[in-house]
C-alpha cells in the first residue's frame, strides 16, 4: 500500500505483534495496486470477467462500495483511471519528479461492479479500473486492532500511512485515559491538535503529500476529484477526521475534501463524524463535536501558517 | 409499494442534501471567520444508532469489521484557548449526527493523554 505502518500492542503474550506484521505483509499482498501479482492488480487486469477472490478482497470492495454508497460518489473507488492520467502511475516513493501521463482509457463505473460473497468473486465492468486508495489503509488497520484485540490484546494501535484505528487499554494505564494521537498539521511542524480516542479510526488527507508535477507543467495531487476527473481544488489543504473506524474515517476525509468545508460540515454531521479542516490559507476549522477529543490547543496561527505554506510551495 | 423504514429515509434525505452540496460547490466558502470559537462544555446526548442503507449502490455486501457501539462519555472540560479556532456549524443539516451519533462516532477518552503515541498524516 506504498506506506509506513506502526503497531503498538498492550497486555499481550509475546509474538502477537509479529503476527500483526504478518498479517499487514498479507494485506499488502492482496491489496496493494503496485504489485503486479496482488488481487486488486489481477482483478483491473481481469476484463471484465468475474474473478475469484480470497475473503479479505471480497471485504474490502464490500467496504469501498458501501463508502462510494455512502458518499453519494464523493468517495469513489473507480478513479483509477485519472490517477493515472494525472501521473501516479508507479509507487509514490518511486515516482519522479515529473512523470510522465499514462495512456489509459480506464474510467469510472462503481455503480456496475458486482461482488458475490457466496460464490467469492468479484466483477469489474470492462474498462473500469478499481484502486481502493487510502480505504485499504485504514481497513486494513481496523481488521489487525480487531484481531490483537481478538487474539487477547488489551489494547492494540495499528496505523498504516497515517490512517490509524485504536481500540482498549491505552499504553499509560491510567483507567479511562484513551491514547493520544497527534493530527499533522501541513503548514507547521507543531500539531493542530492532540485527539484523545477511546476506540475509533482516525485518517488525514491532504493535498500537500504525494504531490508531484504533471506532464502539462501543473501541481497534481493523488486526491482526485471524480467529478471531473482531475486533483481536487476546494479550498482545503488537509482534512483529519475522527470516526468510528478507520475505513470510515479514510472515506469521510476524502469525502470533505473534494467537497470543501461547507458541504463537509453537513456531511460530517449526519454520520456523526468529527473533523479538523486547515483550509488552503491556513485557518484550523473544527466541527464542534471535535471538542470531545481535543485536550490541548492548536498552536498555529494563520499568519504563522502562511509563512509555512510558503516555505512548503518554495 | 415498498415502505422503508425511518432510517433509512433519513439517510437518504441526508444523501440527497450530500448530493446537492456537492452540486453546490463552487470551493471554499468563507463561513467561519466571523464565528467565535464555541467549545462545548455540555454533556453529549445518548446517540441513537442508524442503519444506513445504500440507495444508490449495486447492493453491496455488508462489511464484517465490528460495529462500536456509541458509548456516552462525559467531555473534557473546556482548555483556554490562546487563539480562538473557529468550528463549523452545518447550516442545513438535519442533525443526525450532532443530536445522536451514529456508528460512524468515535468514542473520546475519559481522560485525555497529553503525550501522543502516534499520529495521523496524509500518506506520503
Amino acid at each position: 500500500m506504498g506506506s509506513d505502518a506502526v503497531v503498538i500492542v498492550v497486555g499481550s503474550r509475546p509474538g502477537l505483534a509479529e503476527r500483526a506484521r504478518e498479517r499487514l505483509d498479507d494485506l499488502e499482498s492482496l491489496w496493494s495496486r503496485f504489485r503486479p501479482d496482488s488481487e486488486v492488480s489481477l482483478l483491473n487486469a481481469s476484463g471484465g470477467q468475474p474473478m475469484e477472490v480470497s475473503g479479505e478482497t471480497i471485504h474490502l470492495v464490500s467496504t469501498a462500495l458501501d463508502a462510494w454508497s455512502a458518499t453519494g460518489g464523493a468517495y469513489d473507488p473507480t478513479v483509477l483511471g485519472d490517477v493515472l492520467r494525472a501521473g501516479y502511475t508507479v509507487s509514490f516513493e518511486s515516482l519522479p519528479a515529473t512523470p510522465a501521463l499514462a495512456r489509459t482509457n480506464l474510467r469510472i463505473g462503481a455503480g456496475g461492479i458486482r461482488v458475490d460473497p457466496v460464490s467469492q468473486t468479484v466483477q469489474l465492468p470492462p474498462g473500469v479500473g478499481f484502486d481502493p486508495g487510502g480505504i485499504g489503509k485504514g481497513l486494513a488497520a481496523d481488521m489487525v486492532v480487531a484481531e490483537l484485540i481478538a487474539g487477547g490484546a488489551e489494547g492494540a494501535c495499528v496505523n498504516v500511512g497515517g490512517d490509524l484505528r485504536v481500540a482498549g487499554r491505552a499504553p499509560d494505564g491510567v483507567p479511562g485515559a484513551g491514547w493520544g494521537i497527534g493530527v499533522e498539521n501541513p503548514f507547521s511542524e507543531e500539531p493542530a491538535g492532540v485527539l484523545g480516542l477511546a476506540d475509533g479510526g482516525v485518517a488525514t488527507s491532504s493535498r500537500l503529500r504525494r504531490r508531484w508535477t504533471g506532464g502539462d507543467g501543473k501541481a497534481a495531487h493523488h486526491l482526485i476529484d471524480p467529478r471531473t476527473g482531475t486533483p481536487a481544488d476546494s479550498g482545503l489543504a488537509a482534512v483529519t477526521i475522527v470516526a468510528a473506524q478507520a475505513w470510515q474515517a479514510e472515506m469521510l476525509a476524502k469525502a470533505v475534501f473534494l467537497t470543501g468545508a461547507t458541504a463537509g460540515a453537513v456531511l460530517l454531521d449526519d454520520f456523526g463524524a468529527a473533523g479538523l479542516l486547515i483550509a488552503d490559507e491556513g485557518s484550523i476549522l473544527k466541527t464542534t463535536n471535535l471538542s470531545s477529543f481535543l485536550g490541548d490547543a492548536p498552536p498555529s496561527t494563520i499568519a504563522g501558517a502562511r509563512r509555512a505554506r510558503e516555505e512548503v510551495a518554495s | 409499494m415498498p415502505t422503508h423504514p425511518p432510517s433509512q429515509r433519513r439517510h437518504a434525505a441526508a444523501q440527497a442534501r450530500v448530493a446537492t452540496a456537492l452540486l453546490s460547490l463552487g470551493g471554499f466558502v468563507g463561513i467561519i471567520g466571523a464565528m467565535a470559537a464555541t467549545r462545548t462544555t455540555a454533556s453529549t446526548t445518548a446517540p441513537v444508532p442508524a442503519e444506513t442503507s445504500a440507495p444508490t449502490a449495486p447492493a453491496p455486501a455488508s462489511t464484517t469489521a465490528p460495529v462500536q457501539a456509541p458509548v456516552q462519555v462525559p467531555v473534557q472540560a473546556s482548555v483556554q484557548m490562546p487563539v480562538p479556532v473557529p468550528t463549523i456549524a452545518p447550516a442545513t443539516s438535519s442533525g443526525t449526527g450532532s443530536s445522536g451519533a451514529s456508528r460512524y462516532a468515535g468514542t473520546p477518552a475519559q481522560v485525555f493523554n497529553q503525550q501522543p503515541v502516534t499520529r495521523s498524516y496524509a500518506s506520503r
